[in-house]
C-alpha cells in the first residue's frame, strides 16, 4: 500500500496538479511545516512528509525504501535508508553499522519532488530490474536528481555522521554524489548538484501546498503535489488527447485543479487514507469528481497491480468509494476491506 | 519533442554511435575495451628497399591517369552487373569470414575462391576499373531533400562489396599474385576514399571501415616474402584520406530539412496545436533516426511533455529573454514554442562552436582539431536536448582523421624499416636511425611511435588515448620479426618486383 501511495503521489502530480494559487484560508502550518516553506519554490511539484513519531508510517517508509522499484536507483534508497537509520531507529534500535544516539528532536521529514525527468517513469515500460542495474542508471539518477530530504529541526544530527552515511561516491556508477548540508536550520541531503541548487534557489510562496498540507495535517503520512505558475496553461495546451471515458481533452479536467493531497494513517486499528483535491471553482469540482468516478474502477485495478508489487510490506487494503464534492474540493475517503 | 523521445534514451545516441564509429575505425582484428591489452599484430617481414623508381606502386590512380568522369555510375553499374544476392552470400559465410580475418590464415578456403568469383568477371571488373579512374564521386545523395529519412541501400552493398574486394586480395596475396593484390588494392582504397568524402556521416564512417579491410590486407601483403615496399604509395593514401566537413555541412541541416517549422520558430508565433503537432512530429519521426520503432504517440507522452515543458519552463524563459525576445512575445508564444525554441536555440549556438574548429582541417594538425572539438562537447548532456542527437559527429568525423593517420603512419613507419633493414640486413635500434625517408609521428600523440627492438623483433606502438571515456582509441603494436632467407644473409636491395 505504501507502493501505492507512492505511485499514487507521482501520479498526482502528472494528472492533478495546478497552478492556480490557493487563497490558503485553512489554518497556517505547523511549526515543522513551517519550517518547509523556505525550501519552496516554482520548481517544487510535490512534497511527502512523514511523522516519525508514528511506528506505521516510518515502517511503512523503510519497507518501501527496501523494495527495490521504489524511489527508483538502489544508491537513492540506500541513502535514504541510511538516513532513516540514523534519524528514526527501528523498533529493536537496531541502527546498523552507525554508532549514534537517537535523535529525539526530529518529528517530520519531508521529500521534496522538483521538476525533472521524471517523465521517464511514465514514458518508459516499467522495468523493475532496469532500475536496480546499469540500465537503470539514467533513470535512477534523475529520478535522484528529483528529490530531496528535509529534516527539520536537524541541528542534533550530526551533518559528518548522516554524511558517514551516505553512500560511497567511488562506488556510485551514476556519477552521482550525495551530500548534506545544514540549509535554513534543517539538514538537507539530496544529490551534489541538486544540493547546490536547493542552497542557492530563491524561495517563492507556495500556498497551495502549504494549504495541502494543513488540511491533512493530522495525518502521520501526507502527499502533497501542486504545481507551480503556468501549469495551468502547459495542461490546456499540451494534455489534448481525450481524458479517459469522455470526449474532451484530459487537459479540461487537469488545468482547473490546484492541489492534491493523498493523506494516510497507517497505525494498526486506526488505519485511514484519503485523497482530496481543490479545484479552482465549484463547478470544476464536479466536473472533476464526475470525471473521477470514470477513471475508478481502472484506479482500483492500477492500485492492485502497484501493490502486489510491494507484496511484502504488510499494509492494508483500502478501497475507494465514489469521490463527494463539497463546494470547491473533492474528496475520496478510503474504507479499509480487511480491517 | 523529441524532447521525450531523446530524453528517453539512456545514453545519448551521439555517444553510441561514437561508440560504433570507434570500433569501425580501429579496424583492429579484437574490439578491445579499455583496459585491456593493445591491439596486437604480428608480422614477419622481409626487407625490401624503395621501388625503382619510387612510385612504381600506387594505391590510388595519380591525377594524371584518372578520367572525367563520375565514380559513383560506375560502382552502381558494378553492383547491378552481378545483383547483390552473391555479395550476401560471401558476407554470410562464416568459414570466409573466419579466415580473412586471421592473419596469414594460410591457403583460401574453396568457399572464398567460389564466392569471390563473381568480383572477378570481366565485366564487374570494368566496372570497377572505371570507378577508380573517375576523378570524382558523386553519390547522387537525396539527404538535402529527404533529410534523415534517406534511404541509402547502396550503403550496405557497397560495405558487402568492400568485403569481396578483401577476400579478393587476400586470396591473391595467398597465392602471390602480388601485381593483381595491389591492383584490388587501389580498387578497395579507392572506395573506401571515395565513401570518406561523401555527403553524410553514415558515407564518411562506411569509408572508414572500408578503408580498415584494406588495411588489414594490406598488412598481409607486407607480410608475404615477395611483397613490394610500399612507403610511398600509403604516404600518397595519407592525402586527405578522409574530408568529413561536406558530410558534417549536410548532416547539420538534418534537421531543419525534416522539420522546416523549426526555422519558422523564432519568426513565428505557433498556435499551442502547432506546437504540439511539431512536437508529436519530432516524436514519430525520431524513430529511424534512433533505429527503434517508437510506440504510437498517446496521452502519456503527452503526460511526459507536459512534465518536460514544465521543468525547462524557467530556464527557457531567461533564455529567451537574454537572447532579445521582448516578455510580450514570450508570452505570446505557446509554453511548448518556447520550450522548444529555447533547446533549438541552444543546440543551433552548440552545433556552430563543434563545427567551426573542423574548419581548421589543414592549418591545425587532425589531434589539434579533434581535441578543439572535443572540448566544445557539452558536459551536460541535456543542452540542446533533444536535437542534440548529431553533437558527437564532429568530434567523430575529427576522430577518424586521427585514426586514419595513426594507422597509415604505422604502415609507412613498418614500410621506412623495411628499407633500413634492406640496407642493414637489421632493424634499426631507434627510428630516428632511419633517415633515407621521414618516419611520421602518431597523429594521435604528436609524437614519435613507441619502438623498441630485441635482436630481430622490433616493437612499433601506439598507446591507448582516451580524450574522452566513452570512445578511448586502443593502443596499437606492431611485432614485427625480420625475416632471413635461409640461402643467404645478405640484404635485399632491390627485390621488390612483382609477378
Amino acid at each position: 500500500m505504501i507502493r501505492t501511495i507512492c505511485l499514487l503521489s507521482v501520479a498526482c502530480v502528472v494528472v492533478l496538479a495546478s497552478s492556480v494559487r490557493s487563497s490558503a484560508k485553512d489554518s497556517p502550518p505547523s511549526a515543522p511545516d513551517a519550517a518547509l516553506i523556505p525550501f519552496l519554490n516554482d520548481q517544487t511539484i510535490g512534497v511527502l512528509s512523514v511523522d516519525l513519531t508514528s511506528d506505521s508510517s516510518t515502517k511503512a517508509l523503510r519497507g518501501v525504501l527496501g523494495t527495490p522499484g521504489f524511489f527508483g536507483h538502489p544508491q537513492f534508497r540506500q541513502a535514504m535508508l541510511q538516513v532513516l537509520t540514523i534519524i528514526a531507529p527501528d523498533d529493536d534500535g537496531a541502527r546498523g553499522e552507525v554508532k549514534s544516539t537517537p535523535v529525539d528532536e526530529v518529528k517530520t521529514i519531508y521529500l521534496v519532488a522538483v521538476w525533472s525527468n521524471l517523465l521517464r517513469l511514465f514514458t518508459e515500460k516499467y522495468d523493475h530490474d532496469a532500475f536496480e542495474d546499469d540500465r537503470g542508471s539514467h533513470q535512477g539518477r534523475d529520478l535522484c536528481r528529483s528529490w530531496f530530504l528535509i529534516v527539520p529541526g536537524a541541528k542534533r544530527v550530526t551533518i559528518d555522521e548522516l554524511r558517514l552515511a551516505l553512500p560511497d561516491p567511488a562506488g556510485i556508477h551514476t556519477g552521482d554524489v550525495w551530500a548534506c548540508r545544514e540549509i535554513n536550520t534543517c539538514t538537507v541531503i539530496a544529490q551534489q548538484q541538486l544540493l547546490d541548487t536547493v542552497e542557492h534557489a530563491r524561495p517563492i510562496p507556495r500556498p497551495e501546498i502549504t494549504e495541502a498540507l494543513a488540511v491533512v495535517k493530522h495525518h502521520p503520512l501526507r502527499m502533497i503535489a501542486a504545481a507551480p505558475p503556468f501549469f495551468a496553461r502547459a495542461a490546456g495546451e499540451i494534455l489534448r488527447s481525450p481524458a479517459f471515458g469522455t470526449d474532451r481533452p484530459l487537459g479540461d479536467f487537469v488545468a482547473p485543479i490546484r492541489w492534491v493531497a493523498v493523506a494516510a494513517d497507517l497505525t494498526k486499528g486506526h488505519e485511514s487514507m484519503e485523497v482530496m483535491l481543490r479545484t479552482a471553482d465549484p463547478q470544476q469540482a464536479h466536473d472533476v469528481a464526475e470525471f473521477g468516478r470514470l477513471v475508478l474502477p481502472a484506479a482500483q485495478n492500477w492500485l492492485a497491480e502497484a501493490k502486489a508489487l510491494g507484496s511484502d510490506i504488510e499494509l492494508p487494503d483500502f478501497e475507494f468509494p465514489a469521490p463527494t464534492v463539497d463546494r470547491d474540493r473533492v474528496r475520496w475517503a478510503a474504507m479499509q476491506t480487511h480491517p | 519533442m523529441l524532447l521525450l523521445v531523446l530524453a528517453l534514451t539512456a545514453r545519448p545516441t551521439w555517444q553510441a554511435r561514437a561508440d560504433e564509429t570507434k570500433a569501425a575505425a580501429q579496424n583492429g582484428p579484437q574490439a578491445a575495451e579499455e583496459g585491456e591489452p593493445p591491439v596486437l599484430y604480428k608480422l614477419t617481414l622481409s626487407p625490401v628497399a624503395e621501388p625503382q623508381p619510387a612510385l612504381k606502386f600506387r594505391l590510388l590512380i595519380p591525377p594524371v591517369d584518372q578520367a572525367h568522369a563520375n565514380a559513383a555510375t560506375y560502382y552502381y553499374k558494378a553492383l547491378l552487373v552481378e545483383g547483390t544476392e552473391w555479395l550476401d552470400r560471401l558476407y554470410n559465410d562464416d568459414k570466409v569470414g573466419a579466415w580473412v580475418e586471421t592473419p596469414n590464415g594460410g591457403p583460401p578456403p574453396a568457399e572464398a575462391k567460389e564466392k569471390v568469383t563473381p568480383v572477378t568477371s570481366r565485366v564487374f571488373q570494368a566496372a570497377l576499373r572505371e570507378a577508380t579512374r573517375a576523378d570524382s564521386c558523386d553519390w547522387g545523395d537525396a539527404g538535402t531533400e529527404l533529410g534523415g529519412h534517406t534511404p541509402r541501400p547502396e550503403l550496405s552493398a557497397l560495405r558487402k562489396l568492400a568485403f569481396a574486394l578483401h577476400v579478393l586480395a587476400r586470396i591473391q596475396i595467398a597465392e602471390h599474385h602480388t601485381s593483381e593484390a595491389l591492383d584490388t588494392l587501389r580498387i578497395g582504397y579507392t572506395l573506401g576514399r571515395n565513401l570518406s568524402h561523401g555527403p553524410s556521416f553514415v558515407h564518411v564512417s562506411d569509408g572508414s571501415a572500408v578503408i580498415g579491410m584494406m588495411h588489414q590486407a594490406t598488412r598481409d601483403l607486407l607480410a608475404a616474402p615477395d611483397s613490394p615496399n610500399l612507403y610511398w604509395a600509403l604516404t600518397e593514401l595519407g592525402y586527405q584520406p578522409s574530408e568529413p566537413r561536406r558530410a558534417l555541412s549536410f548532416d547539420a541541416r538534418l534537421w531543419q530539412v525534416d522539420h522546416p517549422q523549426l526555422s519558422k520558430l523564432d519568426r513565428e508565433i505557433f498556435s499551442p496545436e502547432e506546437a504540439l503537432d511539431l512536437a508529436r512530429k519530432l516524436y514519430n519521426e525520431s524513430g529511424p533516426l534512433l533505429g527503434r520503432i517508437m510506440p504510437p504517440w498517446d496521452s502519456r507522452h503527452e503526460a511526459a511533455l507536459l512534465f518536460e515543458t514544465m521543468a525547462l519552463l524557467p530556464e527557457a524563459r531567461a533564455y529567451l529573454d537574454q537572447h532579445g525576445f521582448t516578455s510580450d512575445r514570450i508570452d505570446a508564444m505557446p509554453l511548448l514554442q518556447q520550450v522548444l525554441l529555447y533547446r533549438w536555440k541552444e543546440f543551433v549556438a552548440k552545433q556552430d562552436d563543434l563545427l567551426k574548429w573542423t574548419l581548421l582541417a589543414g592549418k591545425l594538425s587532425p589531434n589539434q582539431v579533434l581535441q578543439a572539438v572535443e572540448k566544445q562537447l557539452p558536459t551536460n548532456l541535456d543542452i540542446g536536448q533533444p536535437f542534440s542527437l548529431f553533437f558527437g559527429a564532429s568530434s567523430d568525423a575529427a576522430r577518424l582523421v586521427v585514426l586514419h593517420e595513426r594507422a597509415l603512419g604505422m604502415l609507412s613507419t613498418i614500410e621506412a624499416l623495411r628499407m633500413y633493414a634492406a640496407e642493414h640486413n637489421a632493424w634499426p635500434q631507434k627510428l630516428d636511425d632511419v633517415t633515407v625517408v621521414p618516419i611520421p609521428l602518431d597523429a594521435a600523440t604528436e609524437k614519435p611511435f613507441e619502438y623498441s627492438v630485441d635482436g630481430d623483433v622490433a616493437r612499433l606502438g601506439a598507446p591507448s588515448v582516451q580524450h574522452r571515456p566513452e570512445v578511448p582509441m586502443l593502443a596499437v603494436q606492431y611485432q614485427t620479426t625480420l625475416r632471413r632467407p635461409p640461402e643467404t644473409t645478405a640484404p635485399r636491395n632491390s627485390g621488390n618486383e612483382p609477378e
